[in-house]
């Protein structure tokens, strides 16, 4: 499938949700609009352009960037890297931010080719405690705490 | 190329996935102590606590933004204690929603007196607008400390000398006034509704944000304004506005020639008040301790001052007395949202 | 004259200190992400208000214009905006970073931003009363006006297409509407979720979009491409050629940026990207745009110190806030006893010059402080990015998570860096979405509040001549972009075909 015929769907997609969601608010009248009335008009207007692309890109011409989907680049990459941080938001209510997110940027350094556990770690550990010593510390900002920091 | 480093990963990965897993267990045995120990403790726990409370820095969130008005007396007081109580009170802002995003942060919290949270009369508004389920009685206030009166203003060339006259045009004339409040369902709306009520008069009200309405008034878009002294005190001090009168008891301080409603025969009287609480089953002990601590800050006179030049009055009550009153205030609150449509639960 | 007694208030040793301090305040909340200006004057308050009138107010300034400087450093090393005015930065800063241009860019924001806050202070002593009651014939329907303008110029933004950038200001405007609705009450699109009541924050998604896009990019790459930066010592500084090609757009920038600072709202934010728009549309070198044009920094970063100087302006000749963090100001001077707005200077006028002095003063010190920095910065680009990123990960997590102390901030920053990765797979810009989150709820609470205050009645949009002109305005640059799409189509195709 060509980039702006999967795009286009999604984006309608994106549309729709909204228009089925904002149904459920207030309309109210030309003197009072409601709370629905902006994001309803809005998704209207998306899924309309959407629609315009998604036909443009049926129908239009295929030129030399309408090639298909990239893929084979190293999705799976990014892949294990979102699944990465997922894992860092859950854990951090159990072991709180810093050393979750510690344990984020020494994956994450591996995973883009630090070869060396040992330099990983140090990175790691430097990102995390300097984070922490200049927004925890010093700045008092109120991070989720767990078992540890 | 890469394989070393895909095996690397997937080794990590799955260590994260067996902490995350033993984490939840661990959560979830771990959860339940301090649950139990706020329940069934009884007073013998509680009371050895609190004696020895706080011990460690005391969080308080604030619903507004980092420099809003809510914002400056919340810093001002947990300066003030903090000093009393012998731990810093740090102060977190969690906006959002109304003030619900907050509340329900803080209910999530231990009910140990270490959460607290610097309330007002959104704890109604947000859950009567349907932005939460949980209501006033899902706190414990610990103590009022001040309260803000709405002033309604016209600009200084506005033809209406004084609140009657304003009023009797607006009954003459209804929908032809526009008045501009600081949101819609905000308590500066919810006055202004009020003052229909009691007079008979009727306003077009126009919703806007922070400063917006106090331009709109001097650019004349809007005929009056419904708003927070403080955000009005300097054009009224440079004379370009006029505050027609305000909703509160007394006339404010630093306005001594404001006249308030009551004074011009409308039976008219609501305050914005501000005040601290806690989850509800906190330890009677600890909300003593907040609780004089607290009314000490009212009495202090740099807070005092403080409270003056923000447009606010003093006006201290003590843990019981907040309570009852919130709960009358929430019904007060609750008939005007109604009136406006905004009442959802 | 009184400016002269001013600067020499504002050289006494105790205002001069308080100065630097501010500015270097100011400094650090511009780079660090998540931090903004007005937390920062907000927790320095009870000490400022100690300091008295003329250095207090003199410190709270100095953090509020020196955040303007530092916003721009994390924007083109590692693409993460430090405050959302620094966002379109990311565009051209990134780019000329990584072609090695790291030090020229830096530079020459910083000297765009000492140019436009000086020009800025110029402007604020000479026009502040008219340009104030200028402003206050600016309504709803007015703002609504300036908001379909800004729309439309501004999709003008991206060069992928005009259906496409549309297509994703649209998409922009609908994410704005999540939240509490602008007009207050209550809450959408949250699904009883507490912690979206925030909404979508713009610096989780910018930092998202931008930031952890650009690793989630890296990751997907092979290795081979990782290529190790060579900057030598000379390249850190701007070369002749493009101070010279920087300097028209610095001075387009300060005017631009200036009066869009006289607009209640984000103006920091509109005015940079609408002073980028400008000067892609005027440069001489279109193709580079996209690729690191250092016109694309210039006129940006001067605009949005301009924005800020212009946003002093409603303060100090009317005392109304537009902005969160001119309203910490005007706290502040309310508890120092001084009251904004016309008395201000009658009443106080030591303070008055005091503090005007010290933003000429102050913008200097900034100058001399970030232009030694710029040398230090330079050299971090030179780190491989298997090492930065990272650590860029971590440091926009801390960003997003502290600009509210809510977690769901940092989910929409991971969800956020997804789709920046995908839209840059799917060819889509992601400058026109920060557009539409932004213009939003400037432009739903406008359109509301027009109807409101027109009684249902449509014709308050065309009741004023300002509303007129900027319709024709918008339909001008409409038809323009048309008529000169259809003329170059055949080229378009063939630029967007070799991306």
């Amino acid at each position: 499938m060509a980039k702006d015929t999967l795009s286009s769907l999604v984006l309608a997609g994106i549309g729709l949700f909204f228009l089925i969601y904002s149904r459920q608010y207030d309309w109210g009248n030309l003197a009072s609009p409601g709370e629905a009335v902006f994001p309803l008009l809005l998704a209207v207007a998306v899924l309309v352009m959407a629609g315009w692309l998604f036909g443009h890109s049926i129908l239009g011409r295929k030129t030399a960037e309408e090639e298909g989907v990239p893929t084979g680049e190293n999705s799976l990459r990014v892949l294990i890297l979102t699944v990465l941080i997922v894992g860092a938001l859950l854990l951090m209510d159990v072991l709180g931010f810093f050393t979750s997110s510690f344990i984020l940027v020494l994956l994450c350094c591996r995973l883009l080719g630090v070869r060396q556990w040992s330099l990983a770690t140090g990175i790691a550990a430097g990102a995390a405690l300097g984070a922490y010593l200049i927004f925890g510390f010093w700045l008092k900002v109120s991070f989720p705490a767990g078992l540890l920091i | 190329m890469g394989n070393w480093r895909l095996k690397g990963i997937a080794l990590g990965l799955a260590a994260l996935l067996v902490m995350l897993a033993l984490s939840l267990v661990g959560c979830g045995s771990g959860g339940k102590q301090p649950g139990e120990g706020a329940q069934g403790s009884g007073d013998s726990q509680g009371n050895k606590a609190a004696v020895e409370f706080p011990t460690k820095p005391v969080e308080m969130t604030v619903l507004f933004g980092a420099g809003s008005g809510a914002d400056l007396l919340a810093r001002k007081v947990a300066e003030i204690a903090g000093k009393d109580l012998g731990q810093p009170i740090s102060v977190v802002n969690r906006t959002g929603a109304g003030g619900a995003t907050g509340y329900t942060y803080v209910k999530g919290q231990k009910a140990d007196g270490y959460a607290i949270i610097w309330n007002s009369n959104s704890i109604n508004t947000a859950y009567h607008a349907g932005n939460m389920n949980f209501d006033y009685k899902t706190f414990s206030g610990i103590a009022e400390l001040t309260t803000e009166p709405v002033s309604i203003a016209v600009k200084a060339d506005a033809p209406w000398k004084d609140i009657n006259e304003f009023v009797e045009y607006a009954k003459k004339n209804p929908g032809k006034i526009r008045i501009g409040n600081s949101g819609k369902g905000s308590f500066t709306h919810l006055a202004a509704v009020a003052l229909e009520n009691k007079t008979g008069a009727k306003f077009t009200h126009v919703p806007f944000g922070q400063g917006l309405a106090v331009s709109s008034l001097l650019g004349g878009q809007i005929e009056a304004s419904s708003q927070l002294p403080a955000e009005i005190m300097s054009q009224v001090k440079a004379g370009q506005v006029r505050i027609l009168a305000v909703t509160g008891e007394q006339r404010l301080k630093t306005l001594p020639d404001v006249p308030t409603f009551k004074e011009k025969g409308i039976d008219l009287t609501l305050s914005l008040w501000r005040g601290i609480a806690v989850p509800a089953g906190t330890p009677e002990p600890v909300i003593n301790k907040l609780e004089a601590a607290m009314k000490k800050v009212t009495e202090n006179d740099e807070f005092k001052k403080f409270a003056a030049d923000m447009g606010a009055n003093i006006e201290y009550r003590g843990a019981k007395d907040f309570d009852k009153f919130i709960a009358q205030q929430d019904q007060e609150l609750a008939s005007l949202m109604e009136q406006i449509g905004m009442k959802k639960q | 004259m009184p400016l002269l007694e001013g600067l020499q208030v504002a050289l006494t040793p105790f205002n001069l200190f308080a100065c630097f301090i501010g500015v270097i305040i100011g400094t650090l909340t511009g780079v660090l992400p998540g931090l903004g200006p007005a937390a920062a004057m907000a927790m320095l308050l009870p000490l400022t208000v100690k300091m008295g009138p003329t250095a207090g107010l003199i410190m709270l300034a100095g953090i509020y214009y020196g955040a303007m400087y530092g916003g721009s450093t994390t924007s083109i090393l590692v693409n993460v905006p430090g405050e959302p005015a620094s966002v379109v930065t990311c565009l051209e800063g990134y780019k000329m970073a990584r072609k090695g241009r790291a030090g020229a860019a830096l530079a020459v924001s910083a000297i765009g931003s000492f140019i436009a806050g000086t020009l800025g202070i110029v402007l604020i002593q000479l026009f502040a009363p008219p340009l104030a009651r200028a402003a206050l014939q600016f309504g709803p329907a007015e703002f609504f006006a300036l908001t379909i303008v800004a729309v439309i110029l501004l999709s003008n933004l991206s060069g992928k297409g005009g259906l496409k950038a549309f297509l994703m200001i649209a998409v922009g405007l609908l994410l704005s509407t999540v939240g509490l609705d602008p007009l207050g009450g209550i809450n959408r699109f949250t699904f009883n979720y507490a912690g979206a009541g925030t909404g979508l924050s713009f610096i989780a998604i910018a930092a998202g979009l931008f930031g952890v896009g650009e690793i989630f990019w890296l990751a997907s790459r092979p290795d081979e491409n990782a290529e190790v930066m060579q900057v030598g010592l000379r390249d850190l500084y701007p070369t002749r050629e493009e101070i010279k090609r920087s300097l028209p757009p610095m001075l387009r920038g300060s005017f631009l940026g200036f009066l869009i600072g006289l607009v209640p709202g984000p103006a920091a934010t509109i005015a940079s990207f609408a002073s980028y728009s400008m000067e892609k549309g005027l440069s001489k070198h279109k193709e580079e745009f996209g690729h690191g044009a250092i016109e694309g920094v210039a006129g940006p970063e001067a605009a949005n110190n301009a924005a800020s100087a212009g946003a002093m302006v409603p303060l100090l000749s009317l005392g109304i806030p537009f902005a969160p963090s001119i309203a910490v100001l005007l706290s502040g001077m309310l508890l120092m006893g001084v009251t904004p707005g016309p008395l201000f200077l009658r009443d106080h006028p030591t303070a008055f010059w005091g503090v005007i002095g010290s933003m000429y003063i102050g913008n200097v010190m900034l100058l001399v402080l970030n232009l030694p920095l710029v040398g230090i910065w330079a050299s971090i680009t030179r780190i491989p990015q298997k090492y930065l990123m990272p650590v860029v990960l971590l440091f926009c997590m801390v960003g997003a998570y502290a600009d509210n102390n809510n977690l769901f901030d940092v989910w929409v920053m991971l969800g956020a860096g997804l789709v920046g990765y995908l839209m840059r797979r799917f060819d889509y810009d992601p400058a026109p979405l920060l557009i539409g989150l932004v213009m939003g709820p400037i432009m739903e609470r406008s359109l509301r509040q027009a109807l409101i205050m027109g009684r249902g009645d449509p014709v308050i949009f065309l009741a004023s001549p300002i509303s007129i002109a900027l319709y024709v305005v918008a339909l001008a640059i409409f038809v323009f972009t048309l008529v000169k799409k259809f003329r170059g189509k055949g080229q378009t195709m063939a630029a967007t075909g070799c991306r």
